[in-house]
């Protein structure tokens, strides 16, 4: 559901960085944002009901397919069982809790998770960003659109090309060891070495994603205005200065804003390029919330408890998200919502 | 720990509360907090066991079907629950003749939902296969055809809501992660007992045909509850290139581990790009003698994770990984295709289903007409006696949906027996290529061969309703049939007896739940990425966690049958 909420919330951030000092897009909504003036429920509505009307469907969407499923989560409180149904199986309170906090696998898997997570905030977040700035810096149209659907190319590939290409390519019996090989070395394996498994995902992860991740940014660069950057060469600042002066604030609420949704999914890392991975580097290196859940509940039809340790996560998230987003208002940014 | 005596083998007994101290001790510093919980322990669902003689006497009457007889005669099992070596045919009979007699059907309609791993064929309005099916079954079959590998889902949603086809089909490794199947096969399906037990069978021949060992594997509740689907007695085999082993002098049969080792050492050049070994993991436990599960000495049930080959199993496995004999990606990648690998030469030597050697030269001998492959003969790592492996006799069930009336229940059954016509009859020739000239014709040998039509309309359909006696058909390649018939004989006599034959035993979920965290630890050790003294340590946890438990209900197993 958070996942949704960079397509489904305010598309304007994306185009108008608010709290940039960019003011051109304040039109006939700029009183509703102005605190103080409220106006009548009634005026709001006869002014907006087609705005309204138009987010009707997605409304709808979120209903069926977030909001009643979200429902289901009461089995976590249960016995639960699929033939017996949700009406019948046996209440058990907190019990499924209890048991997922004394599992050691549990936790074993979430302080993964979050060493990844932390690593690839490091790692990985920043590349889209300075790709985004790189390829924005690219003068001739014809070369970067080229360049651009060459790096989106590989977000469209499905884990499990993604792992055979890095095999095929440093696997103990890929490319590069065989050319080491056939010069006299010895071959290497990084796809089987736990103690490097952190790098070899989060570049994995670089190569699917940070084409596409860049995209963002890329309508945000857009939007900042060019007039900031004449008077600031006309101040005599060097393409560094512009840089850290004009771009990288005017990508500030972005970044704020797409921090915030990183944070709320930390105890999600994927499941499938885990899973994939997983015999090659041993339980300890590369279990992760998504694959504890699949091997421990779903595999063995614990539904109830799989309901549980996906209700924890989802928890921590939510908490992480808010947490976040307070520390965004306190820096002056928009954060993903603000209480009007 | 007090448990109520006897309580072991009911569904909330299990490891009601074992390893709760221990993990209250571990965690107990950062969770003072938490209260001891009140529920049961999550996975301790759906464990039962059904004694030997009640499953035969609830079987129909064994009556062979008098068909073709197979060039290369199998092995008729008297091993309780374990299933028989099917014979071998070389040659495909030059005009198949009808099963039955009369019409299958009485003009019934029913919907059948079926798993399919393949691409899915039209529907029964647009596909002439189907319409011609079910004209000789005198029904309409409509089949509803689910993805293989979803099927599970799909399935566990409709057992939930209650919407269940006329006639469903379960396989039994989807079954086994269907924590609570024994209160939902009875909610959902229809008794079969009173129209199948001892003679009851007779209207339906060609059901009687099948093995008695898989009827019982049928078993639900004390209750005959579906149509087996009959497997072949061997999980595996170590399969290995023929071609290339003859061409370069290699070893076709090691006679123990060293031997093993030692022609990994002579074939693997990873300069060539040529490895020894695939995944021949689970080949080797076989090797070591580790038994199937449980074996029972002195008294006491052993797992196999407790004895002292299984150790030795890991020392040699870490041997292989550490030289670097095994293929990389097979090393690195759950999706290495090693199918592909031996195809082109960069294994010589892996772990598949006697299945996997047909598949292989379907795939391979047209571009290489040379490709050859057959299985090591069973041994021991001490030269000594060889052990080997047993599937249950069931593999897929087919179940008929409850509140079925009488007549209708018998038309289902009817077809069933249509669908379990053997090989070498008109039924299953159109079951399994349709209508000649249509979909099929024949090649120089009188092998049917699917023509374009054929292999868009015809699918592995009616295949999966019911069962039927398993042959080594692959009449294409007679040179695979017979040495794949010599490897059957010569390893039947191996089959290891264990203590649990002949009962109908559904684990634990939470002892299924254990195997993989802990098969995940010993895999660190076969990488060598802990050391191999930590054995110990992991069977002690391994026990902990719900292997000792386990082992009581296993226990209790043995002493209500009169086996301990």
């Amino acid at each position: 559901m958070l996942r949704n909420a960079p397509r489904t919330g305010p598309a304007g951030d994306l185009t108008s960085p608010a709290g940039t000092g960019a003011s051109k897009h304040v039109g006939k909504r700029a009183f509703s944002t102005s605190p103080g003036a409220r106006v009548p429920f009634r005026d709001r509505l006869r002014r907006d009901w087609q705005l309204l009307l138009m987010t009707l469907p997605a409304i709808g969407l979120l209903i069926v397919f977030h909001y009643v499923p979200l429902l289901g989560n009461v089995i976590a409180f249960q016995d639960y069982s699929p033939y017996v149904g949700i009406a019948d199986s046996p209440w058990v309170g907190m019990s499924n809790f209890q048991w997922l906090l004394l599992d050691d696998g549990f936790w074993d898997a979430t302080l993964n998770t979050l060493s990844i997570t932390a690593f690839q905030l490091v790692f990985y977040f920043p590349v889209p960003i300075a790709l985004a700035i790189l390829l924005d810096s690219v003068v001739r149209p014809r070369l970067r659109v080229f360049i651009q659907g060459i790096v989106y190319m590989p977000h469209f590939f499905s884990w499990v090309l993604v792992v055979t290409l890095f095999q095929q390519m440093f696997g103990g019996a890929g490319l590069l060891s065989q050319i080491l090989r056939d010069h006299g070395h010895s071959g290497f394996d990084i796809m089987t070495d736990p103690d490097t498994f952190i790098l070899l995902v989060t570049a994995e992860t670089v190569w699917k994603d940070a084409g596409w991740g860049a995209i963002v940014f890329l309508a945000a660069l857009a939007a900042i205005d060019q007039n900031l950057y004449e008077a600031a060469a006309v101040d005599g600042a060097s393409r560094w200065r512009r840089m850290w002066h004009v771009t990288l604030p005017g990508l500030r609420p972005v970044i704020v804003l797409l921090l915030i949704l990183r944070l709320g999914e930390a105890l999600n890392v994927g499941f499938e390029q885990f899973f994939l991975q997983r015999d090659a580097v041993g339980r300890d290196a590369a279990e992760v919330l998504d694959t504890f859940v699949y091997w421990r509940t779903l595999l063995t039809g614990e539904w109830s408890y799989g309901a549980a340790a996906g209700l924890v996560k989802g928890v921590a998230g939510l908490i992480l998200i808010v947490i976040a987003n307070k520390v965004a208002h306190r820096f002056g940014e928009q954060g993903i919502y603000k209480r009007s | 720990m007090n448990r109520p005596p006897g309580a072991t083998t009911t569904r909330r007994g299990f490891l009601g509360l074992v390893g709760l101290s221990a993990a209250m001790a571990a965690g107990g510093g950062l969770l003072g907090a938490c209260s001891t919980p009140s529920g049961p322990r999550p996975g301790s669902g759906g464990a039962t066991a059904a004694a030997a003689e009640k499953l035969t006497s609830l079987a129909p009457a064994y009556t062979p079907f008098p068909g073709v007889r197979p060039d290369i005669p199998g092995i008729v099992s008297d091993l309780p629950g374990i299933p028989g070596v099917g014979g071998g045919f070389t040659t495909y009979p030059t005009s198949p003749v009808p099963a039955l007699t009369r019409k299958a059907g009485r003009g019934g309609s029913y919907k059948a939902m079926t798993p399919l791993w393949g691409p899915v064929p039209p529907g029964l309005a647009d596909n002439s296969y189907f319409q011609a099916a079910n004209a000789d079954i005198g029904a309409t079959v409509e089949f509803q055809i689910t993805d293989g590998t979803v099927y599970v889902d799909k399935a566990i949603a409709r057992l939930a809501s209650g919407d269940i086809p006329d006639i469903m089909v379960i396989p039994s490794w989807e079954i086994e992660k269907m924590a609570d199947f024994n209160q939902a096969v009875d909610k959902a399906f229809e008794d079969l007992t009173p129209y199948l037990q001892g003679d009851k069978v007779t209207p339906y021949p060609l059901l009687a045909n099948l093995p008695t060992a898989a009827w019982e594997w049928s078993v639900w509740n004390g209750r005959l509850m579906a149509v087996p689907f009959p497997t072949e007695p061997f999980p595996f085999a170590l399969l290995y290139r023929k071609d290339l082993f003859e061409r370069n002098g290699w070893n076709t049969a090691p006679k123990n581990a060293d031997e093993l080792y030692r022609l990994g050492k002579e074939i693997t050049d990873p300069k060539g790009k040529r490895w020894a070994f695939g995944d021949i993991h689970e080949m080797v436990w076989t090797i070591f003698r580790i038994p199937q599960e449980w074996r029972y000495e002195g008294g006491r049930l052993v797992h196999k994770y407790e004895t002292p080959e299984y150790e030795q199993m890991l020392e040699f496995m870490r041997r292989l990984f550490a030289e670097e004999l095994i293929h990389p990606s097979v090393v690195s990648s759950k999706g290495a295709n090693e199918k592909d690998l031996i195809g082109g030469g960069q294994i010589t030597v892996y772990r598949d289903g006697l299945g996997g050697w047909k598949e292989l030269l379907q795939q391979h001998r047209g571009k290489n007409p040379d490709f050859a492959l057959d299985a090591f003969p069973v041994f021991a790592h001490d030269g000594g006696k060889p052990l080997m492996y047993h599937n249950n006799a069931a593999g897929i069930f087919t179940f008929v949906k409850k509140g079925t009336p009488k007549e209708k229940v018998e038309e289902i059954l009817s077809i069933l027996n249509w669908c379990a016509a053997p090989y070498g009859t008109k039924e299953y020739e159109l079951s399994n290529f349709g209508v000649e000239g249509k979909h099929f014709t024949r090649d120089d040998k009188n092998v049917p061969q699917l023509n374009d039509l054929g292999r868009k309309e015809v699918a592995p359909t009616y295949l999966f309703l019911g069962g039927r006696p398993i042959f080594v058909d692959w009449v294409a390649y007679p040179d695979a049939v017979k040495a794949n018939m010599e490897w059957q004989q010569a390893t039947f006599p191996h089959v290891e007896k264990t203590p649990f034959d002949g009962i109908r035993i559904q684990r634990p979920s939470r002892f299924s739940g254990l195997q993989v965290p802990t098969e995940d630890k010993f895999t660190d050790i076969m990488r060598g990425r802990r050391p191999v003294s930590d054995v110990k340590q992991i069977v002690a946890e391994w026990r902990r966690d719900g292997g000792d438990e386990a082992r009581d209900f296993y226990m209790k197993i043995l002493r209500d049958n009169g086996r301990a």
